[in-house]
Order: structure tokens, then C-alpha cells, then sequence
């Protein structure tokens, strides 16, 4: 269970909180905020760590104190699981389970952070979406415009299990789905994202993620969550997997966290141990949208960035 | 899941930093010699499919298309979901390395999704039967059809999608434009009827003239009002198979053919 794991990754974070919070302390003035305010851009460092938050706060950290940060959960995660390359058939499905299924299904489907993760059906498909703020639903590109054509309406159920919807639905179409010109234009998966401005506060519901990149960390052998409404489980539930990235790039990262159709969309997150200033707590810093195809046995999605948090910030600054 | 060796790991680090780069062999797209791609640039309808010698009938109301970028990647949609990555060919087998995404799709179209994603995976045999490009493998052969191309001149184009700096939005009324000799016509919206324009290589000079000044419903007067504002002045246009873009600053009109 999903509680289990974070009371045992809670000690380890706060000890690395306390370990570099006098260090922190003079480098963070205002409080941690799950409502982006601003478009941040963040300057890389030379040699430490430039982290910008959800609250437009930018912060550089010397870089041993940078090395601290990392995520070292140390969560042996779904030990006992094959070799992806060893499983038949892994490069040619659209479902991108590696090796066998690690998936859990939710068991605190409406508790914060998760019930701020949504069922996302539109008239093209199945998809994910998280809260980023009251009305702001930040999902995949695709999930709102391909081929041509854009989504022309959807219903939006966070927190939901199959008929079980804590916070009820929203609903719309055309009018509300946005994405970039970079995604629209040749359909580039560095450009895969977009959101939808919900014509309703359900966020004051559900919660939203706090959310966070930075320029100069190297995310790979950390320990994320993806979690989402996969379309092989039973129709309306949420299901979660926890791994660890291996590679990345500017704008994409990948990783062996076991998904399937459905997940478009899904938050690519994990606990921040920081201290108030930078995105403490259960924080996203990418969206899920490719599974396993291929010769590469993983999983992807489009990392934050400047580009990516400038484009849904100025939507949740919109009335 | 458990990890794979060390050596596995570097050998997929090695083929996902080259393909992310777009820079590895099979990426670059660079026959023999540094020669382009045959396929880039390129894009693909399919026109029919036989699976074991016999008729393979695509999910109604679906269309397969691949799509060659000019930066070597393909981009496949395969009726719900869109596969994409690093594509070229070594003599006459055909190597794509797809990622796929994941929307959630009733049953024939993921099966479909299914079954050109372990196609194109195969390394198929192509070649080009004039402008037909034919892939195949011992099981199945896809045949498609170049891409058509609509001229800009005295075609209904549809406005889609309307955007504005970074954001890309979706048109909430069905307007279109027909470029005629001189003027474009107008439908669907409010005020605006017709447009006086020049043509000079791919830049249009538009001059709007007098309009009335009626409020139309919201939906409406969202497309009026981003029409207006890439239709004065000195815009650009680029046209992409059945796809017309027209831009003018931070705002841009994209069309499609009817």
C-alpha cells in the first residue's frame, strides 16, 4: 500500500531535511505553496543545484548540498520482477507493464495527493490528468489534440473508483482543452503535454500537486510514483507503480515504472524531502505519455521545464 | 521490476540517448555515404492491408497514416494512439524504433494500435512502387498512398485551431476560408466576410476593409477575433498536405482542407 511506503520513506527524508536545513535556511525566505504564481526560469548552476518551486521560488544550492537532496528513499521497489528484456512480446504492446505487473490499485483513491488525480475521457480516448491548481488539469498533449483534431468533450473525475466519485465530475469540450504549437506542429514527443481549464474549481476539492524542476539535476536512479487509470484494469480505477528512472534528457525521462494505455497524462512524482521554499511533499516534475514500443524496454514522459511550467502557468493565471 | 545487467543497462542508455538525439546511425537517418533518407519529408496513407494473403480491414472510421519528419523520426497513427521515434532504412529493410502513447482505446482500435506497432517493429521489406510505398514482412503487406496535397487557391479551408504566443487552442465554431483571386471569403463567423489579399512566394499581405460591428455569440467572436488579428498585414503561410497554417506575429490560424 501506498501509505506503507511513505511512512518508510518519511524517516529518510526527515533526516535529509535536517541534515542540510541550516544550509536551506539561508537560502529560502518564503513558505512551500502548491499554487504556481508565476512563470519561473531558473539559471543553471555552475556546480550545484538550481531548483525553481510551484510557488515562482528559486533557489541554488551549493553542490554538496545539492547531492543531499536527491532522492535516496532507498525503496527496493518490485524486487522479485523479471528481466524486461526476458519478456516475450514487452517490445511490441502498447501496454507497458516491464517484466511482470507491479501495479497496485489505490487504496486512498480520494486522499490528498491522490484524489487530485483524474479520469480523463474524452470523445478520442482514455487518458490521466492531475490538479495544478483549482481549475487547471495538466495532462498529455495527445490526450487533447492528434491527428488533426482536438478533443471536443470530456468528462473529468478525480479520485474516482469505478462508480465511486468522491468529488464528482466536471465536464466539457472544445473550449477548454489547450496544448502548445510545438505538439500541434509535427506532433514531437519533447512537446507532448497540454492541460485542460476545467469551467469548474474542483481543485478546492481535490487539492493539487506542488510541482517543481530544475536545469541542472540529474534525475536518473530516483525513485518515482506514476499513477493513473490504466485500461486494462477494471473500468474507473486507479492504480499505481513505483521505480526508478534510467535515463533522461532535457525534456523527456524515462524510467522501469510499469504502466499501461490509459496513463497518458499521469503524474510522474515523488516525496520531496525539502524545507518549505522549494516543492516539499508529494511534488510532480513530469507527464506521463509514452509506454514501451520498440527496442527500449521503458517507460516516458515530458519533463517540467521552463517552456512546459510558462505554458500551464499562465493558464492557471487566467480567471 | 528487477534491474537488467550493467552491460543491458548502458546498451539501452547508449540506444536512448542516440535516439532522444536524434544523432545515432539509425537515427540520423544518413543512408550510405551521408545520402538523405528516401522516405523523409514524406507522408503516408494507407490504402490497403492483407494479412496472410487476405483483405486486413481497418477499424472504421480510423485512418493510418505514417509520417517521415524532415529530422528523421517517423510518427504513426495507428487509429488511437500515436507511435513515434527514430526511423530509416538499411537496404531494403525498414527499421523504426517506436515509443507509444498511452490513451486508453476501446478494443479494435488498440488492437489495431497492436498490430501496426509489432509490424512496424519487425523491420519490414519497403520499396517504392512509383509513389506507393509498400511495406512487408512474410505475413503481411501494407500498401499506402502518398498523402494528398490540397492547393491553397479555391479550396474551403476549415479553421482548427487558433493560437496565440505558446498556447494552442481548439476553434469553437466552423468558419472557413476560400482564397480566390485577390479576396478571401469567408463563412461562419460574425463581421468578417471578405479580405483583400496579396501573394508574393509564401507571404500573404492582407488588407481588411470595412466590417460591421454585430456581437455574435462568444464561440463565435473567439475565432472572429484571432481571424482578424492574423488577417491585417503581412502574414506567412506554410502548407502541409491537407494542413494550412497561417501566420502573423505571436498568432496563427491552422486549417484544414474539407
Amino acid at each position: 500500500m501506498r501509505n506503507h511506503n511513505r511512512k518508510r520513506r518519511k524517516p529518510l527524508a526527515l533526516a535529509l531535511a535536517g541534515a542540510v536545513a541550516a544550509t536551506l535556511m539561508s537560502l529560502t525566505t518564503g513558505p512551500a505553496a502548491a499554487a504556481p504564481v508565476a512563470a519561473p526560469v531558473a539559471a543553471p548552476a555552475a556546480d550545484g543545484l538550481t531548483m525553481v518551486n510551484g510557488a515562482g521560488k528559486t533557489v541554488t544550492l551549493p553542490a554538496a548540498t545539492a547531492n543531499m537532496l536527491k532522492s535516496t528513499a532507498g525503496h527496493t521497489g518490485n524486487a522479485g520482477k523479471a528481466d524486461p528484456a526476458a519478456k516475450p512480446g514487452a517490445s511490441a504492446t502498447p501496454n507497458s507493464v516491464i517484466g511482470p505487473d507491479g501495479r497496485v490499485q489505490e487504496g486512498a483513491p480520494s486522499a490528498y495527493p491522490w484524489g487530485a488525480i483524474a479520469h480523463l475521457e474524452t470523445n478520442q480516448g482514455g487518458c490521466t490528468g492531475f490538479m495544478l491548481s483549482r481549475d487547471v488539469l495538466v495532462t498529455a498533449g495527445h490526450c487533447v489534440h492528434w491527428n488533426g483534431s482536438w478533443v471536443t468533450s470530456y468528462t473529468v473525475t478525480p479520485g474516482r473508483t469505478g462508480n465511486t466519485k468522491p468529488f464528482g465530475t466536471c465536464s466539457g469540450g472544445i473550449a477548454d482543452v489547450w496544448t502548445t504549437a510545438n505538439w500541434i506542429n509535427g506532433y514531437p514527443s519533447d512537446h507532448d503535454y497540454g492541460l485542460v481549464k476545467l469551467n469548474c474549481d474542483i481543485g478546492y476539492s481535490t487539492g493539487w500537486f506542488g510541482w517543481w524542476y530544475n536545469t541542472g539535476e540529474n534525475l536518473v536512479n530516483q525513485y518515482f510514483y506514476v499513477e493513473g487509470y490504466p485500461g486494462d484494469k477494471p473500468y474507473g480505477t486507479m492504480w499505481w507503480d513505483g521505480d526508478s528512472t534510467y535515463s533522461q534528457t532535457a525534456n523527456k525521462l524515462w524510467y522501469w515504472i510499469d504502466t499501461a494505455g490509459g496513463q497518458s497524462g499521469s503524474p510522474v512524482y515523488h516525496y520531496n524531502s525539502t524545507s518549505p521554499g522549494l516543492c516539499g511533499g508529494w511534488c510532480v516534475t513530469a507527464i506521463h505519455t509514452n509506454g514501451v514500443a520498440g527496442s527500449n524496454p521503458t517507460n516516458s514522459g515530458t519533463r517540467f521545464r521552463p517552456d512546459v511550467m510558462s505554458f500551464i502557468n499562465y493558464w492557471i493565471s487566467q480567471p | 521490476m528487477s534491474r537488467p545487467s550493467y552491460m543491458r543497462i548502458l546498451l539501452m542508455m547508449v540506444v536512448a540517448v542516440l535516439g532522444a538525439a536524434g544523432c545515432g546511425a539509425k537515427a540520423s537517418g544518413g543512408g550510405a555515404g551521408g545520402e538523405p533518407e528516401p522516405l523523409r519529408g514524406k507522408a503516408f496513407v494507407l490504402e490497403s492491408a492483407t494479412e496472410h494473403g487476405k483483405p486486413y480491414a481497418i477499424v472504421s472510421g480510423t485512418t493510418v497514416e505514417l509520417r517521415f519528419t524532415a529530422d528523421g523520426r517517423l510518427v504513426a497513427n495507428a487509429g488511437c494512439n500515436v507511435l513515434s521515434g527514430p526511423a530509416t532504412v538499411s537496404g531494403d529493410l525498414f527499421d523504426a524504433d517506436l515509443s507509444a502513447t498511452e490513451k486508453a482505446c476501446d478494443e479494435p482500435r488498440h488492437a489495431q494500435d497492436v498490430w501496426l506497432s509489432t509490424f512496424l517493429g519487425s523491420r519490414p521489406a519497403w520499396r517504392m512502387d512509383g509513389d506507393r510505398l509498400t511495406l512487408s514482412s512474410p505475413d503481411t503487406e501494407l500498401v499506402l498512398a502518398p498523402q494528398k496535397t490540397v492547393p491553397l487557391h479555391d479550396t474551403p479551408w476549415t479553421i482548427t485551431t487558433l493560437i496565440d504566443g505558446q498556447s494552442a487552442g481548439g476553434a469553437t465554431t466552423e468558419a472557413t476560408l476560400t482564397f480566390g483571386d485577390g479576396e478571401v471569403t469567408v463563412t461562419g463567423l460574425c463581421n468578417l466576410k471578405t479580405v483583400a489579399y496579396e501573394e508574393s512566394g509564401t507571404t500573404l499581405t492582407f488588407q481588411l476593409g470595412p466590417m460591421t460591428r454585430m456581437m455574435c455569440a462568444p464561440e463565435i467572436m473567439t475565432v472572429e477575433n484571432a481571424a482578424v488579428r492574423v488577417l491585417d498585414g503581412a502574414a506567412t503561410y506554410e502548407l502541409d498536405g491537407t494542413t494550412l497554417t497561417i501566420t502573423n506575429g505571436d498568432h496563427s490560424l491552422q486549417l484544414t482542407a474539407e
